[in-house]
């Protein structure tokens, strides 16, 4: 049996054909440059994470509070996926990728199904383990599944979340964390697949650790992550800053941060900051029309804690939005601040400007992929360099 | 219906699986079955015997996934139509067991329809074309507190399929909304015992023991609906749309002369054309026997087939016969009784394809050859004298009545204003050779015939539509007739064939 799967894609690419659309008959002019080439090409390009593990795992309950909004005690109520549910959340997040939610019922490398279509166009696959259950059973299960899905296709990255630890002891989680993370490598040892690297994760829906794993999974298929932290690294160093989120304002998953280490506190204030921005914005900010968007070019947000520390939200564009926690002794010079935020936006803007433009590229010439990708991000990074600079003049 | 409905429902534990099949079995027909006298049986096709085919190596499932037990089975059987409707847990061949829970996948967990509860199509040659009808019932006890159901029902014939589709639809779906009500009812009598929703919520916030007791297996559909019967009454309502689907389309071919009966230009609801498919237009030979057995015969004589025909006639009458009628003479059969007359009309009917065979029996008058090309009237009837294009076959009883019910001691006398050509086409040829042919028996002889006219009524078909395109070019239907592997002497026959065959596009 075919999953249904292939003939859709099969169907839409064939429809989606860019030869049967006159050359200016695309979807509108939404992150295009004038091109003139349609849309869909650059959604070919998506990345895909699969959300996989045995039943009741919770993969629903990620994708929903992750994507979705929806409070983690309405996932209770989540009825049992019967089928691979597929979110395509590009249109809403600057994340251009695609979630699906499997079944954990079904196995999806019965010969009846084509893992090929499956695994083929994945990014990353995501494997919940249930820590609150006797997880024997989805060690074997993750072991079959990462051999597997390693076979067909060998760029996928793997995560592991050991999810539901809400209910656990700090002493017990790391225990549990070891536990599995021993058993998986030793099972992929025996059976000799060393070369698959997987990477493990403490998570639950009840507080921030599933956005910042989920941040983790998303930044590792963004090319231009490198670049990002740099010019993140560059800001703080410039600006005083100590830590700074550049954050996807709708799921609140943070793609890229300076080189610092993420400390789990300061990551949940700033995405508590992303949330009262929005709420106070959409309860205040919309006059009549309701369709236009809580956050705009003019979001920005200055929030002074008793602690002599600020926090400060600056809009980058339509989906991305930089926090930055810093002294209050350092905003003394707000306007130097400002200045150097304006050049990293531009920056920033250049840096995804590029990668529209490379996307249209790789859709014509598609083997020189990382090639010409890398390529453009080096001469970006020099450029920006050089912008930064000018900034750190001014300061000084 | 030659189909397989299904029940089956997306398991909390196991995912899709299939919970209640019900199949038809028909008995075999030989080409003699007509004969006999039909007993009723325990059960046709031998439903039941194939069972045991299937050896129970089925995973221990979890109640949810079980309906009947292994050894238990509902059996219904139609004795007019000899058929049998059996229904298990799982499908008794397991070729079919294996189409049946394809399409239980398909059906729960990939294919989508519009608005989640529904019908959806899909499916191919190969994997048999489903319908399926999506659904939901109420279970307090089940994550997001309802379970995902869904009818299929599988065929080969997709046409069937989809013409039966607002059959199917509609009744399926009042058989769903009765399982609905009774599940709401189960539902709201928990609900107000014990809110699930509060108790989830205490439970998920509570220490984390109570957590692990929650975890039951989902229950059985009987449980959900408080039916104990609910498969029984599965059962009855799936055997009866198996048999009412049956009934509701009866597949005829309508090639050939049409009758005016036939196509009157009735539109249905749909759109179709309605065509009543009335029986064969002439009567029934045994009662045509029982209007003359008042002539105080008391074994009236039968011509029993062709090659009995062909014993009693000899072979050149009987070449004659057969030659006439294949390249559209008109036959007459004048004669008594009228039983043995519409015996010998009915051997006819194998020699030539069901549109060239035209045939009225027992007239009081003479009808000319754009009505049929086989008539049978009494001996008093006047009848045109013979010509070329009418051969007349006359039946005379021997005059001793004791004689009478002997058809060897009949005359047969043949009167035709033409002769028998020197070549004869060669499926006459061929289907002489295997009526002398002794060591070829009756069953065999009939397939071999029906083989034979295939293939002359495909060449008649080609070459007819060749001759439509390019009227006036002999020459190249002369290349055509040979690469098909005919000759000279079949042009007469094909051109019969081949314009009786496609004359109901004009």
């Amino acid at each position: 049996m075919l999953s249904y799967e292939q003939d859709d894609d099969d169907q839409y690419n064939a429809g989606y054909d860019v030869g049967s659309f006159p050359k200016d008959f695309g979807y509108g002019p939404f992150d295009q440059d004038g091109d003139g080439l349609p849309g869909p090409l650059v959604g070919e390009q998506k990345p895909r994470i699969l959300l996989m593990g045995l039943r009741r795992s919770g993969k629903s309950s990620i994708q929903k509070v992750v994507f979705h909004k929806m409070s983690p005690n309405e996932t209770l109520f989540l009825e049992s996926t019967n089928k691979i549910i597929k979110d395509d959340i590009s249109n809403s997040s600057f994340v251009q990728f695609q979630i699906w939610d499997f079944p954990g019922q079904i196995d999806f490398f019965d010969p009846t199904f084509d893992s090929d279509m499956i695994f083929g166009g994945c990014g990353a696959l995501v494997f919940v383990i249930d820590a609150q259950d006797d997880y024997t059973d989805a060690l074997n299960k993750l072991h079959l599944t990462v051999t597997k899905a390693f076979k067909v296709n060998q760029g996928i990255r793997f995560e592991v979340f050991i999810h539901k630890v809400d209910g656990l002891s700090d002493d017990y989680k790391m225990e549990t964390q070891r536990d599995i993370h021993q058993r998986a490598n030793d099972d992929l040892a025996d059976s000799s697949c060393d070369q698959i690297h997987l990477s493990f994760h403490l998570t639950s829906i009840y507080d921030h650790s599933i956005f910042e794993a989920f941040s983790k999974v998303v930044q590792k298929l963004i090319p231009q992550l490198p670049t990002l932290e740099n010019l993140l690294n560059i800001l703080i160093s410039n600006s005083a800053i100590e830590k700074a989120f550049l954050f996807d304002v709708v799921s609140k998953i943070y793609i890229a941060t300076d080189s610092s280490p993420v400390d789990m506190q300061s990551y949940e204030l700033c995405c508590d900051m992303i949330d009262v921005v929005i709420d106070v914005s959409c309860i205040y900010g919309l006059q009549d029309d309701t369709e236009a968007a809580a956050f705009d070019f003019q979001s920005s947000s200055l929030i002074k804690l008793n602690n002599g520390t600020i926090l400060y939200l600056r809009e980058v564009n339509k989906f991305l939005a930089l926090v930055c926690i810093l002294r209050e002794d350092n905003f003394d010079r707000q306007g130097i601040i400002d200045y150097n935020f304006l050049c990293f936006r531009e920056a920033i803007q250049q840096v995804f400007e590029l990668r529209n433009k490379s996307q249209v590229y790789v859709a014509l010439t598609t083997n020189h992929h990382s090639n010409v990708l890398s390529n453009q991000n080096t001469t970006v990074n020099s450029e920006t360099q050089n912008t930064a600079l000018n900034s750190a003049a001014v300061q000084r | 219906m030659n189909a397989v409905i299904s029940l089956c429902h997306f398991c909390e534990l196991h995912g899709p699986s299939v919970l209640f099949v019900t199949q038809a079995f028909h008995e075999p027909d030989g080409p003699e079955t007509e004969r006999e006298i039909e007993q009723p049986k325990f059960c046709y096709g031998n439903a039941v015997g194939r069972c045991r085919t299937i050896s129970n190596n089925m995973p221990v499932s979890c109640e949810a996934c079980q309906s009947l037990d292994p050894k238990q089975k509902f059996l219904c059987n139609d004795h007019e139509g000899r058929i049998s409707y059996l229904s298990t847990q799982q499908a008794t061949q397991p070729d079919v067991a294996a189409l049946v829970r394809q399409a239980c996948i398909r059906s729960l967990s990939c294919e989508v329809s519009p608005g989640k509860e529904g019908p959806v199509f899909f499916g191919d040659e190969v994997r048999g074309h489903v319908l399926s009808y999506t659904f939901f019932l109420k279970d307090a006890q089940a994550r997001g507190f309802h379970r995902w159901f869904s009818i299929t029902v599988l065929m080969r014939d997709k046409f069937f399929l989809l013409n039966s589709w607002p059959f199917l639809v509609d009744n399926i779906m009042t058989l769903v909304s009765a399982l609905q009500a009774k599940a709401a009812k189960v539902y709201e009598c928990e609900q107000a015992e014990c809110p699930q929703r509060a108790l989830r919520l205490i439970v998920a916030h509570g220490n984390s023991d109570s957590k692990h007791q929650q975890q039951r297996t989902s229950r059985s559909l009987a449980e959900l609906t408080a039916d104990k019967e609910v498969f029984s009454w599965l059962h009855l309502r799936f055997t009866w749309l198996l048999k009412a689907g049956a009934d509701r389309l009866v597949e005829k071919i309508v090639e050939g002369l049409p009758t005016p009966e036939l196509y009157n230009h009735q539109e249905t609801e749909e759109g179709f054309t309605l065509v009543t498919t009335a029986k064969q237009v002439h009567s029934p030979v045994l009662e045509l026997e029982a209007s003359a057995s008042h002539d105080a015969s008391p074994i009236s004589p039968v011509v029993h087939n062709i090659r009995h025909l062909h014993q009693i006639l000899g072979p050149t009458p009987f070449l004659s016969l057969a030659y006439s009628l294949m390249v559209g003479r008109q036959l007459i059969l004048r004669g008594k009784p009228a039983g043995l007359i519409a015996s010998i009309a009915n051997c006819l009917n194998v020699l030539v394809p069901r549109s060239c065979y035209q045939a009225v029996l027992n007239s009081d008058q003479y009808l000319d050859v754009s009505h049929c090309n086989i008539l049978s009237v009494e001996p008093q009837v006047a009848v045109p004298q013979p010509s070329p294009d009418i051969l007349r076959l006359d039946v005379l009883q021997p005059c001793d009545h004791a004689e009478q019910s002997d058809v060897n001691k009949y005359t047969y006398k043949i009167t035709w204003g033409d002769k028998l050509p020197k070549k004869c086409p060669t499926v006459l040829l061929a289907m002489e050779k295997a009526i002398e042919n002794t060591k070829l028996n009756d069953s065999a002889m009939h397939y071999h015939f029906i083989a034979l006219k295939q293939e002359w009524l495909g060449i008649a078909k080609v070459v007819h539509r060749v001759q439509q395109w390019n009227g006036g070019q002999p020459q190249d239907v002369t290349a055509l007739l040979q690469a098909m592997g005919a000759q000279e002497q079949d042009q007469g026959l094909l051109e019969f064939w081949g314009a009786s065959a496609t004359y109901k596009e004009h």
